[in-house]
């Protein structure tokens, strides 16, 4: 069934499972299993469809397995996304104590459902087990519902008892989902190429391909620290690109460092050009200790165009923990990114993707964001005519048309391919691109597959015969490598083919608009009527739900200040607390001035204490993502949340989406702060200053331009109307501290209680 | 010091909401709210309260301001006061601080007829709220005038326990000025 298995554990969770099996059996099997160790009578499996993200039920098992009615389908869904969302269990101790369970009775009661009413009355207890993905990012594959007819039967212990076999559905089930998407399994060297087609493609820009390089070669490796280090030819340095490690790095700390490019066992890669194996770090001359605790490492240089640009180590607590496969995978690893981090880095130095991705983000609805994937995709690649195909259903996934551009588009709306089926399936099932000179030309078809050369005598390259023509075939994929849809691209308008660099591009837009697709579903795009400032309070609603923060604000900077312009959660002191200006600290100050990401795990922490000013209720961390534009900061987005350390680096990602939405969003309304909004806030810079010099005095400010202190109001106003100020234009206040809340007695704040 | 407002009654509230209750005393003045560093526009007296239990400069209902004829809150004013109520735990609302000063009048009337104001200048202007009233007794919406004005206007306030009355003696440097009663005034 597949073709390699050298050193299976260690590629990754595809590879993990020594048999791959159709999903359907495996389930059940499995459910058996769980039912029969927890002593349940009724086992169900629900699965998270796949793009559509709904929980919809896929096997059962026990008695009454069959007897589920589609408003309790509904309830069951509800409760299996919570659980999945908790990443925990969910435990009913007695159902029959629920509205839902009262309300599925009197409907069965009402139409005299017998059988119905046996069921609801044949179990007391459930309990729902999320059932997770082994991907860090933890992706929920669906959940098992279990039945038992005893009050509070389920308790975490029993569930904690099974976990071997729940591990081993999720197991079964992610192999058979991979097993369903691809019949015929790639090779782990294809499965390399997809790795590093994925990190390619899905990166917006060079710090966060960076990122992902290192963190998929951690995975690949199983090692516990891994770094990028990237050339500096100028000052013949090496600049930490990226760093992973299971202890905690301050990013601040680690984007400074360099190091000599002729030092250490960098410096024997940079001279030598090969690979350096560090068995044992004690004893070994060139090792410098940068992560403690490291027993071996492996250092790995890139290539681009023959020249050496970057070092990618992986280091491990563990004493000789690269074998020779591992170090074999590793460099095939190295080299598929070499290339693709060189042409990555080309791509946006002529910011390509940037463009495309940007032009994503304008997009209104999904249908939408189809069409613009596919106008621009052929507009940069030079092709006659682009098509983007989306995979939808359930376990017999097919292909749609979800969007066509230019000319003879030879295919009706609902065109639809099977997995496997075409050439538009075959993509799909493989996750790997196509690139044909003549898609009419058998011979080179079977070049690639002998299943491409049978196609060669079916329906889509006969439909074409005649019209033979060069084709781009390339698979959106997300960031776990599961197929989203298929991008192509047929007929170079200059009568050319496609080349190699067509190809990366196209893949390229594939990741962008795969990420795009992941997250379209809920976005609150631009409806018509929607105003400017509600789309800007929407957009952080959003990206406070996404990051599961409790409260958040944007600050849009001006002319060295930076005025809150939204916020969301419960306030502590008054928003205009949250306007300041860029002279004084704060953790959003520091952001909007490095223009750098700021992230506080604990705002108690000793760094932090000296600038951190709360401004919601109990925040615990925070994270502050610059809204950059142009290389200008525009705004600051603050999100809080009420938990030490809430904030992974999916966070991060999320926020930083939104921070370029944000960009784009003010760059089309650019934002007008007023005169008076700013005097606030410069009064309040230079409050403590005047406290100092001149209480009790009276200044007046228009914008940022103050004039005072003078001893009377009286006095004050005068000059400032003789100055030409409007009396709307300015504010008037006294050096005397500020009061954040003033009080009231009964009858002024609550009229109604009097 | 010159006596400027003589015998005012004051009257007291009990807060029972605190432990042990808290006894808070307010006592009503003529007030007459004006533009920011201007005489008053319309010389129409208003009932305000100094309450003991207020802790801001000034507040007052939107009526209070509109019928001085104070300039309107221009559009995008964005200075704002965070108002919390003594008793109602509900969460802190924000309300607009509309610029504005107050004169206060003497209860001491001439011979001549005519009101003699003193100038209380307030730091930013006057929280205003503009909430739509259930009642028409005024006693259950009252204008506020906090201690800090009359700080920063450097009065003497005497309290006379034994016949309850309150009298006030402003300073003769402070700011005054003389203006006929208007006709329809209380």
């Amino acid at each position: 069934m597949r073709a390699e298995r050298t050193n299976p554990r260690r590629l990754g969770h595809r590879w993990t499972v020594t048999e791959a099996r159709p999903l359907l059996p495996a389930a059940q099997e499995l459910l058996e299993k769980v039912r029969k160790g927890t002593k349940s009578i009724t086992a169900h499996m629900s699965l998270v469809e796949f793009p559509s993200q709904n929980v919809v039920p896929f096997a059962a098992i026990g008695a009454n397995s069959s007897l589920y009615r589609r408003s309790e389908a509904i309830v069951k869904e509800r409760i299996a996304r919570r659980a999945l969302e908790k990443r925990q269990p969910e435990f009913i101790a007695d159902i029959q104590t629920t509205e839902e369970w009262r309300a599925a009775k009197k409907v069965a009661e009402e139409a005299k459902d017998r059988l119905y009413l046996d069921y609801l009355h044949s179990y007391r207890s459930e309990a729902t087990i999320p059932l997770l993905g082994s991907h860090r990012a933890g992706a929920g594959l669906g959940a098992i519902n279990l039945h038992h007819p005893d009050c509070n039967y389920y308790t975490p212990e029993r569930v904690r008892s099974i976990a071997d076999f729940i591990e081993a559905a999720a197991r079964a089930i992610e192999n058979a989902l991979s097993y369903q998407d691809c019949r015929q399994q790639p090779s782990w060297k294809d499965g390399l190429e997809i790795q590093a087609v994925n990190i390619i493609a899905h990166s917006l820009d060079v710090q966060s391909l960076c990122d992902y390089s290192v963190r998929k070669a951690l995975e690949l490796s199983h090692a516990e620290c891994a770094a990028l280090w990237l050339l500096h030819p100028p000052t013949a340095e090496w600049h930490l690109a990226a760093l992973v490690t299971d202890t905690p790095v301050l990013p601040g700390d680690v984007l400074n460092s360099r190091a000599l490019a002729t030092t250490g066992i960098r410096g024997q890669v940079f001279q030598t050009k090969r690979p350096y194996y560090c068995r044992d770090t004690v004893g070994d001359p060139l090792w410098s200790r940068c992560v403690s605790g490291v027993r071996s490492c492996y250092t790995m240089p890139l290539f681009h165009d023959g020249r050496l640009f970057a070092v990618l180590c992986v280091d491990s607590y563990r004493l000789d923990a690269f074998d020779e496969t591992l170090r074999e995978v590793l460099d095939l690893f190295v080299r598929l990114l070499g290339t693709r981090l060189g042409i990555a880095f080309r791509a946006s130095q002529e910011r390509v993707e940037e463009t495309y991705s940007l032009d994503l983000l304008r997009a209104v609805n999904r249908e939408d964001l189809c069409r613009r994937a596919v106008d621009r995709v052929r507009s940069l690649v030079g092709a006659e005519s682009a098509s983007l195909f989306l995979l939808q259903g359930g376990p017999e996934r097919s292909a749609v048309l979800a969007a066509t551009t230019g000319l003879a588009p030879d295919f009706s709306k609902d065109f639809t391919y099977r997995l496997g089926e075409g050439i538009t399936g075959w993509v799909a099932q493989r996750r790997v691109p196509l690139r044909l000179r003549n898609c009419g030309d058998k011979e080179e078809l079977r070049r690639w597959d002998e299943h491409l050369q049978w196609l060669g005598r079916t329906r889509e390259v006969a439909s074409q015969k005649g019209y033979e023509r060069p084709l781009l075939v390339v698979p959106v994929l997300d960031l776990d490598g599961r197929c989203l849809g298929v991008f192509r691209a047929s007929g170079k308008q200059d009568g050319t083919e496609f080349l190699e660099e067509d190809l990366i591009l196209l893949q390229q837009c594939a990741g962008v608009l795969a990420r795009e697709l992941v997250e379209a579903d809920d976005d609150p795009r631009l409806a018509c009527g929607q105003g400017a400032t509600e789309y800007l309070q929407s957009l952080l609603e959003q990206a406070c739900r996404k990051c599961a923060a409790t409260a958040g604000s944007v600050g849009v900077v001006q002319q060295g200040f930076l005025i809150n312009v939204g916020h969301v959660g419960a306030l502590e002191v008054t928003p205009q607390h949250l306007s300041r200006s860029l002279a004084q600290g704060s953790v959003t100050t520091l952001c909007a001035k490095s223009g750098l990401v700021q992230l506080v795990q604990d705002v108690t922490d000793e760094r932090w204490r000296a600038i951190y000013e709360a401004c919601f209720r109990q925040t615990q961390s925070e994270l502050a993502v610059p809204v950059v534009w142009d290389g200008k900061v525009l705004a600051v987005l603050n999100l809080e949340s009420e938990q030490i350390s809430h904030f992974t680096p999916e966070h991060q990602a999320r926020a930083q989406r939104h921070a370029t939405r944000l960009a784009l969003h003010l760059q089309d309304h650019p934002f007008h702060v007023s005169p008076i909004e700013l005097a606030l806030v410069a009064f309040r810079r230079d409050l403590p200053e005047l406290l100092k010099t001149h209480a009790g005095f009276w200044v007046a400010y228009s914008g940022t331009e103050r004039y005072g202190p003078v001893p009377t109001k009286w006095e004050l106003y005068e000059r400032c109307l003789e100055k030409g100020w409007d009396r709307a234009d300015f504010i008037a206040g006294c050096v005397e501290p500020e009061v954040d809340e003033i009080v009231v007695g009964p009858g002024m704040a609550r009229v109604d209680e009097v | 010091m010159e006596l400027f407002i003589e015998d005012q009654p004051f009257l007291a509230w009990t807060d029972n909401t605190r432990v042990p209750p808290r006894v808070h005393l307010f006592v009503s003045v003529d007030v007459i709210p004006s533009d920011p560093a201007a005489e008053p526009t319309r010389p129409q007296p208003q009932r305000w309260f100094l309450d003991t239990c207020f802790s801001g400069e000034a507040y007052a209902y939107g009526y209070h301001l509109d019928n001085a004829a104070v300039a309107p809150l221009p559009p995008a004013w964005k200075v704002m006061s965070r108002l919390t109520s003594s008793v109602s735990s509900d969460d802190p609302k924000l309300l607009p601080v509309q610029p504005a000063d107050l004169w206060l009048v003497s209860n001491r009337a001439g011979a001549d007829k005519k009101l003699r104001l003193f100038y209380l200048a307030l730091n930013q202007g006057i929280t205003r709220d503009d909430r739509t009233l259930t009642s028409c007794d005024e006693i259950h919406h009252r204008a506020l005038i906090g201690v800090p004005a009359l700080v920063r206007a450097g009065v003497r306030v005497e309290i006379d326990f034994r016949r309850k009355v309150v009298s006030v003696w402003v300073p003769p440097e402070g700011k005054f000025c003389e203006q006929a009663l208007q006709a329809e005034a209380l």
